[in-house]
């Protein structure tokens, strides 16, 4: 068939109309303008969060490594009133012979205790002939001691605890004022 | 990024600060690891100490302050080292300290927060509140009455109907009991009453008292002139205390509590 394919220029797309391709531009440009808008926008709230997740990071580490320095504390504070009973049992006073060797192994274990709670950060807060420190001493009441200084411990009443650098239980004691 | 805002519960014996994290509300400790601070200040050699190491020195620092928050809203002025300083200003203090350990959880500065007060807190004692996170360098965005503040972290704000709610505040040395209305996701607070000199300590003193008595009657030996073997029962009490809100009984034992003729005696109730 010899048909003749007539291939029909687009007049239309070749004299385009010049306000149609005017408006078309602008839309484009608009486009554009609000897309860019929206890059800025995205970026910003990427750099928010962000900046939220760095902090979210090294807060949770830092809380981390504190809750895993001190995982023992409250184990250890309930085990202190044990410690502070045994250690009153074995300040007795007028105790027969017999009775005495049997503390002398008890004082033993005692130990064995106290090296076991110094080797995981346990440590006695010294208090006796100090000055107060309020810190890690706590006045429970005041004494009149010429022997002593102002402001110095006369007499330590409760031992005091530390468990690496945070006081866990402040030692009770008597001030000279 | 800067704009957080703290929620702060200004106790007249310990404050706590919180922030909201994922629609909850945290607790941020403090850096001794504590979940509230002592609402104490002290002066020493010109410095200010804020907190448990404040209470600590109650004893031997005559420049100690406590419970300033009974003073709020009044003219009160305490005189430290020749200088006056207003409730607010000492608020401020403790303000100041509460900010500064969320700003170390956070790690960025805190500028604006939100304070809780009592509910029959009158106006003169809910802007000196605000006064005092003004000084403290804290923007007071709302001061929220404590039992609304109650009741919102128990989300009875999400409850979807109108009802009126039954508030109890028992602190460590006040009592509040608030009635609130809500409706509409508004809280109105009806009424309002309460005893402030009322608190837990009053029911350790109870639970003490009959240690006391039971040792007395059981061992014939008085306890409550032995000022060491009483900080043991007040400690015993304050636990007993504790226990038996969730259990049914609890052990009391205090081994050589106190030494007799016939040799150290010991301590055991249930």
């Amino acid at each position: 068939m010899a048909e003749e394919k007539k291939v029909e220029d687009n007049v239309e797309v070749e004299e385009s109309d010049e306000v149609v391709e005017e408006s078309q531009e602008a839309l484009l440009q608009k486009q554009i303008e609000k897309l860019q808008d929206e890059v800025t926008t995205w970026k910003t709230d990427y750099y928010k969060v962000f900046a939220d997740m760095e902090n979210l990071k090294r807060r949770l580490e830092k809380e981390h490594q504190n809750s895993l320095k001190f995982m023992l504390q409250s184990f250890i504070e309930e085990l202190l009133p044990v410690v502070d009973n045994f250690e009153r049992s074995l300040n007795t006073q007028n105790l027969s012979e017999e009775v005495q060797t049997f503390l002398k192994g008890y004082q033993m274990i005692f130990d064995q205790l106290m090296n076991i709670l110094k080797k995981n950060g346990v440590e006695v807060i010294e208090a006796q002939g100090k000055e107060f420190d309020p810190n890690i001493h706590q006045a429970v009441m005041t004494a009149q001691d010429e022997n002593y200084d102002s402001n110095i411990v006369v007499e330590e009443l409760q031992k005091g605890y530390k468990l690496k650098d945070r006081v866990i239980r402040a030692s009770l004691v008597k001030v000279n004022e | 990024m800067g704009n957080k805002i703290i929620g702060i519960d200004l106790g007249t014996t310990n404050s706590c600060v919180s922030v909201m994290e994922n629609g909850e509300a945290k607790v941020i400790a403090n850096p001794e690891g504590l979940r509230t601070t002592a609402s104490v200040v002290s002066f020493k050699n010109g410095e200010i100490v804020v907190g448990e190491a404040a209470k600590r020195q109650a004893v031997t620092n005559k420049d100690t302050v406590m419970s300033i928050k009974r003073h709020m809203g009044t003219g009160y002025k305490e005189n430290v080292n020749g200088k006056d300083y207003t409730p607010q200003e000492i608020s401020a203090m403790i303000l100041q300290n509460l900010k500064a350990t969320a700003e170390a959880y956070l790690g960025e500065s805190v500028n604006r927060a939100v304070i809780t007060v009592p509910a029959y807190f009158n106006d003169a004692q809910r802007q000196a509140t605000k006064d005092a996170g003004k000084i403290a360098g804290l923007e007071v965005e709302r001061i929220i009455n404590e039992p609304t503040a109650a009741a919102l972290a128990f989300g009875v704000d999400k409850l979807d109907k109108e009802q009126k709610v039954l508030v109890y505040d028992l602190g460590g040395g006040t009592f509040d009991v608030s009635i609130l209305d809500l409706a509409d996701g508004m809280f109105e607070v009806l009424a309002t009453a309460g005893d402030n000199r009322l608190g837990g300590d009053d029911f350790d003193q109870k639970v003490m008292d009959w240690i006391v008595a039971e040792f007395k009657k059981d061992q014939g030996v008085d306890l409550s002139n032995d000022k060491m073997a009483m900080q043991r029962v007040k400690e015993a009490a304050e636990k007993a205390k504790k226990d038996v809100s969730g259990m049914m009984q609890t052990q009391i034992s205090l081994p050589f509590i106190s030494a007799g003729a016939a040799g150290p005696l010991h301590l055991e109730l249930t």
